[in-house]
């Protein structure tokens, strides 16, 4: 009874940070927690990246005005991850250090187009929302996240407004996150120096602030709708340790495209050293037709200082088996544009040639799409709430070495109530 | 020029007629809401994140395998995924 009520008072009110709903004030305690825990299994095509991941978000209230969530998440990924250097067989490089957590060193004459890894990942994050008064809510939360080779430490403080009539809510969100980014060897190699060379600096840091401000509104009895305008600034470093750029030369004619590309020399990617982001972030949810069929529409615009632009269109569509069950197909499309740095390889010219400032042939920074189909289904059982879901996942990108990525998604849920 | 109306008219008659824009009519169309009248809107499957968990776990595989990321909401931690 406590969760209708709940739902019935913040039916506007889910701008939080994702964070599940929250106790409104005026109420009586009576301990109404939940539980929603979650395996998660991604694996991508070709041998690449494997993820298992185990969450569990605990919600709970701790008093008439206040109720925390604890989030605790584990993750252990292995595979092999594409270093930015173009495919070759007989490189001069006789050892790479590899991707996060890498265990091994590949050794003269192998392809080091790509390097095995394997990591940990523990995140926890604890938030707590307060009932500022009738209509407000003000949150502080709090996160680490910590593998081999990366720390992250967030703190971010969320007020959430409603109008008299509970029909609109603004939001106001800061964050700020410290970051440590090093390899698991320590250190960063420096930016664009020979791979060869060795040159190892300190470990790098990026310190980055967020500003949201957001607005959501009942349209009608079936209708809720937000909007989100995000900026985001980090300011320190930004490349990744482990990623490389091939210095090469054409081999072949260039005119009908049967040329190859032979490597002459490696460097370490370089990054620039902060990044300003916007995104603007809509979202509908609406229900429809006689056995209550309902929709969620988002769309996001993204651009940033690095000369990124992308748009974000994912779609869920609920249908009720039963009183109890539902079957919900997903669609996602991505689009996105290169950084202004990205390229596929750096070409030669002359022997001292001046290097790029920055550079990098990291797939995820190329022009790409993204496609996703997924579908899930969901039961409500005695007590609880659970659900399976399958997505499956294609981009494509247009110059880098891999330019496609395939990968599969298996979720099981079950959210446990305890009224 | 009146054929041209004539056009634009039969054009909004026949778009009225399909259940596409009846839906997106039903959908859009700004009406108060009294607090009794909020059953549809406080189900699970109304809110604007029906599922946290599932949201939190796409995030972070979309973060990883693109250039940007965000929007819902800040906070949080950060991860070196590859």
């Amino acid at each position: 009874m406590k969760n209708i009520k709940n739902k019935l008072s913040i039916a506007t009110c889910t701008l939080l940070g994702g964070a599940s709903q929250q106790a409104q004030s005026g109420e009586a305690v009576d301990n109404a927690w939940d539980l929603d825990s979650s395996l998660l299994y991604y694996s991508e095509a070709d041998d690449r990246v494997s993820v298992t991941k185990a969450m569990a978000f605990l919600t709970g209230d701790i008093s008439s005005e206040d109720s925390v969530n604890v989030n605790l998440v584990l993750d252990t990924m292995s595979g092999a991850t594409p270093t930015g250097a173009v495919r070759s067989k007989t490189s001069g490089v006789s050892s790479f250090t590899g991707a996060s957590g890498a265990s091994s060193n590949i050794a003269g004459g192998a392809s080091t187009d790509r390097v095995k890894f394997s990591d940990t990942r523990l995140g926890i994050a604890l938030t707590w929302n307060h009932g500022w008064d009738r209509l407000s809510t003000i949150s502080y939360g709090g996160s680490i996240s910590v593998e081999k080779d990366y720390q992250s430490y967030g703190a971010s403080i969320n007020y959430s407004s409603d109008t008299d009539d509970r029909l609109r809510t603004y939001t106001m969100g800061l964050a700020t996150t410290y970051d440590i980014i090093y390899r698991k060897t320590d250190g960063t190699p420096e930016p664009m120096s020979n791979v060869e060379d060795n040159n190892i600096f300190s470990d790098g840091e990026r310190y980055s602030y967020d500003a949201i401000f957001g607005i959501s509104q009942v349209l009608n009895r079936k209708t809720v709708a937000q909007l989100n305008y995000t900026i985001s600034f980090s300011d320190g470093y930004h490349t990744d340790p482990y990623k490389v750029i091939s210095l090469v030369q054409l081999v072949g004619d260039t005119d009908d495209g049967s040329y190859t590309f032979s490597e002459l020399e490696r460097f370490f990617e370089s990054r620039p050293e902060d990044r300003l982001r916007h995104t603007l972030f809509t979202s509908m949810a609406h229900q429809y037709g006689d056995s209550g069929e309902t929709v969620h529409l988002t769309y996001r615009f993204y651009t940033d200082d690095w000369g990124i632009q992308s748009h974000t269109f994912d779609m869920h569509h609920r249908t009720p088996l039963s009183e109890s069950s539902y079957i919900e197909p997903h669609f996602r499309f991505y689009q996105q544009s290169a950084a202004d740095f990205f390229m596929h390889s750096i070409r030669y010219e002359s022997v001292n040639q001046e290097l790029p400032r920055y550079a990098s042939a990291d797939y995820r920074l190329d022009d790409g799409t993204g496609l996703t189909l997924g579908l899930e289904y969901g039961a409500q059982l005695s007590g609880g709430r659970f659900r399976v879901r399958f997505d499956y996942i294609n981009w494509q990108y247009e110059e880098a070495e891999y330019d496609e990525t395939k990968a599969f998604v298996l979720q099981v849920s079950y959210q446990k109530l305890f009224d | 020029m009146y054929k041209q109306l004539l056009l634009v008219a039969s054009i909004c008659t026949a778009l009225s007629g399909c259940s596409f824009y009846n839906a997106a009519d039903e959908a859009f169309t700004m009406q108060n809401v009294e607090p009794w009248q909020r059953d549809i809107l406080a189900r699970d499957d109304m809110q604007l994140d029906p599922d946290v968990m599932r949201t939190f776990a796409d995030e972070h595989i979309y973060f990883s395998k693109e250039a940007s990321t965000g929007g819902r909401g800040v906070g949080g931690g950060g991860c070196g995924c590859n």
